[in-house]
């Protein structure tokens, strides 16, 4: 079998907070395979997020090694996590965090900012990111004129655009209701079949159905991995679990 | 550099300090230079071979600069003129005073010169219409006068219909027997204003003192410019029976002598005023800094948002640099402009001819751009390395 794109082994992250500390994840160890789907649960400050940074590579662990496509990222410099961040890694927030006041195609093309692609290539891939999320017609409202779910699917065009080799997403339904949620969810999965790796954290059980294997974590540990059946389409999907 | 569009006002008012500190750069630089430049041109116009005569000694310990024990008097003059000059040709005398002068019903306040001697030939000045005054002149008590040309055309509208006609001095009437040829302005006086009468009749009827103001001497050929200066020392430290050793109770200077020290005066306010504009740069550049922390505070989940895009420490770097100097280069053509046009007012103002050097231009704006970097790579250094995970969680 080919090398995992992901690896971490014994990651450990302590938060100090002057005299206390405060251990968030305590030894975890995963795997993930390219192409895979992977849902993160767990109850609130069992270390989802905190887990989601260092696989994002915008956190450092206090202890462990994660190696993403066989590079060991706690060896890189500033210049090449930067690269790493650009160029391998899509990240979605609960948050949204697009730049206000700028169109949806100008927050969509901000990655290429730190990139060298042509600028002709730079809006062919922005349209084409826009099209996989269904916002081509809204690419010129500044983002103050959109609707939560289209706020979300600009951010996936975002995490889209360098073609990344996986894509993140920190509860990246968090903050929308439930029939948004569900579009966001239908997008991630068609993307997911298109062949991006995608990890991503939830709180729902109908949300984490869209993915192919859910990992729990309590008090930091891994405490459960397991593979969903496949999926057949959506709707049956949902009824599963 | 969005956030600098957004908050124009606050942009705005950060800048004010570049602003007005290069401003009054650009504005002591370039009057500076015009004023020097009018100065060496008037002085050079007085012609090179001048020499000047001031009563008293020049002591800079005193209040006023000098100090007068025994003013001159006609005497002197005539004294210099008796004497069978080697080195010094012609010899002259002049008291000034801004007057009220009257014409029928109009009045106005000019600078009249009461004049003695060769003054017009050692100031280097022409009659353009009628004539100068004789030696005879000079020393009666004729109410005549040779006006400038500014004067001839406010007075009676044309010049040529000056001559023959009565000005009123302080009430006693002159009559009009020459009209000067128009002279390149001096800083602060128009030479083409000024009201000329003999200096017996400016001393009896106007002023009622018998004190010279100013000799002046020309020497026979630049050349000899010491010997003449020497020269004329010796005639007057004998009329004035200064015993040798002791020190002369006049100051004597050539025109190089005299450009020197006023190049001297302009350098020293330049560099002072200069300062001046320095100390309110480095307060601009100081507010520029606090503005620069204040954006990067509020801009750090955006630091955070572009780190993790992909954006390396250098990229935020130079963001956040680039802005600042973007700000204070803008602050430093805004003041420039300004600068500009508060020369041109006060060389008009001043009777200057206004020199804009580039060199001054091209110094503020590298000025401004040095103070965006020295002043923004802090804040922007602290942008640089905050954690991409911090910024993003900051609230
Ligand atoms: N910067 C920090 N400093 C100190 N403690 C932190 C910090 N970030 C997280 N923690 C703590 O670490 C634990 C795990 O936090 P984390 O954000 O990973 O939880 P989570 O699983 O994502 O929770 P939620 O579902 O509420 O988002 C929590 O107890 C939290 O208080
Ligand atoms: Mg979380």
């Amino acid at each position: 079998m080919a090398e995992p794109l992901i690896k971490l082994i014994d990651i450990r992250k302590t938060y100090k907070m002057g005299e206390t500390e405060y251990q968030a994840l305590k030894g975890v160890s995963l795997t993930v395979e390219k192409g895979d789907f992977l849902a993160i649960m767990g109850p609130s400050g069992s270390g989802k997020s905190t887990l989601m940074h260092i696989l994002g590579c915008l956190d450092s662990p206090s202890s462990g090694e994660y190696f993403l496509e066989s590079k060991e990222i706690g060896k890189l410099a500033d210049k090449d996590l930067a690269k790493i961040r650009n160029e391998k890694i899509g990240f979605v927030f609960q948050a949204f965090n697009l730049l206000q006041r700028m169109t949806v195609l100008d927050n969509v093309l901000v990655p290429f900012t730190y990139s060298r692609i042509p600028r002709a290539e730079q809006m062919e891939r922005a349209n084409k990111a826009l099209e996989k999320v269904g916002l081509e017609s809204k690419k010129s409202n500044k983002t103050n004129q959109l609707s939560g779910g289209q706020i979300q699917r600009t951010a996936i065009a975002r995490s889209l655009v360098m073609n990344p080799a996986i894509i993140f997403a920190d509860e990246p339904t968090g903050n929308l209701d439930s029939k948004t949620s569900h579009e966001i969810m239908s997008i991630l999965a068609k993307l997911n079949e298109q062949g991006n790796t995608i990890i991503l954290v939830t709180h729902e059980d109908d949300i984490a159905a869209y993915a192919k294997r859910i990992v729990k974590l309590r008090d930091g540990e891994v405490v459960s991995d397991e593979k969903q059946k496949a999926r057949t389409n959506m709707t049956t999907e949902k009824k599963e679990k | 550099m969005r956030s600098l569009v957004t908050n124009k006002l606050r942009t705005f008012l950060t800048i004010l300090g570049i602003i007005i500190g290069i401003m009054s750069v650009i504005t002591l630089l370039n009057v500076g230079e015009s004023a020097q430049n009018s100065i060496t041109n008037s002085v050079n116009s007085f012609g090179s071979d001048l020499i000047s005569i001031i009563p008293g000694k020049i002591d800079v310990s005193s209040i006023t600069g000098i100090v007068l024990d025994k003013p001159f008097t006609v005497d002197d003059v005539r004294a210099l003129e008796e004497h069978d000059a080697l080195y010094y040709g012609g010899v002259a005398a002049m008291n000034a005073q801004g007057l009220m002068t009257q014409y029928e019903d109009k009045t106005r306040r000019y600078t009249v010169d009461g004049i003695y001697g060769d003054y017009f030939t050692l100031r280097n000045m022409e009659i353009a219409y009628g004539r100068n005054f004789s030696n005879e002149d000079s020393q009666s008590l004729a109410r005549i006068a040779v006006i400038g040309p500014k004067v001839a055309e406010e007075y009676f509208g044309e010049v040529q219909l000056a001559l023959g006609k009565k000005i009123r001095i302080n009430g006693i009437p002159f009559t009009v027997i020459g009209v000067q040829k128009p002279k390149d302005a001096v800083p602060f006086m128009d030479p083409n204003e000024i009201i000329y009468v003999p200096l017996g009749t400016y001393q009896k009827l106007l002023t009622g003192d018998d004190s010279v103001q100013i000799i002046y001497a020309n020497s026979k050929s630049t050349d000899n410019m010491e010997y003449a200066q020497r020269e004329v020392t010796l005639v007057l430290r004998r009329h004035r029976g200064i015993a040798s050793g002791e020190e002369s109770d006049f100051s004597i200077q050539t025109s190089g002598e005299i450009l020197s020290t006023i190049n001297q005066i302009t350098g020293i306010f330049t560099l002072f005023l200069s300062a001046i504009g320095g100390i309110s740069l480095l307060v601009g550049g100081i507010g520029i800094m606090n503005i620069m922390f204040v954006t990067v505070r509020e801009r750090t989940r955006e630091i955070g948002l572009r780190k993790a895009l992909g954006a390396t420490n250098r990229d935020i770097l130079l963001q956040f640099l680039t802005e600042a100097v973007v700000v204070t280069v803008l602050g430093g053509i805004i003041g420039t402009i300004l600068g500009v046009l508060l020369t041109y007012i006060f060389a008009a103002v001043a009777n200057l001819e206004p020199v804009i050097s580039l060199q001054s231009v091209s110094m503020a704006v590298g000025i401004s751009a040095a103070i965006g970097l020295v002043f923004g790579i802090y804040p922007a250094r602290q942008a640089s390395l905050m954690s991409p995970i911090e910024a993003l969680r900051f609230e």
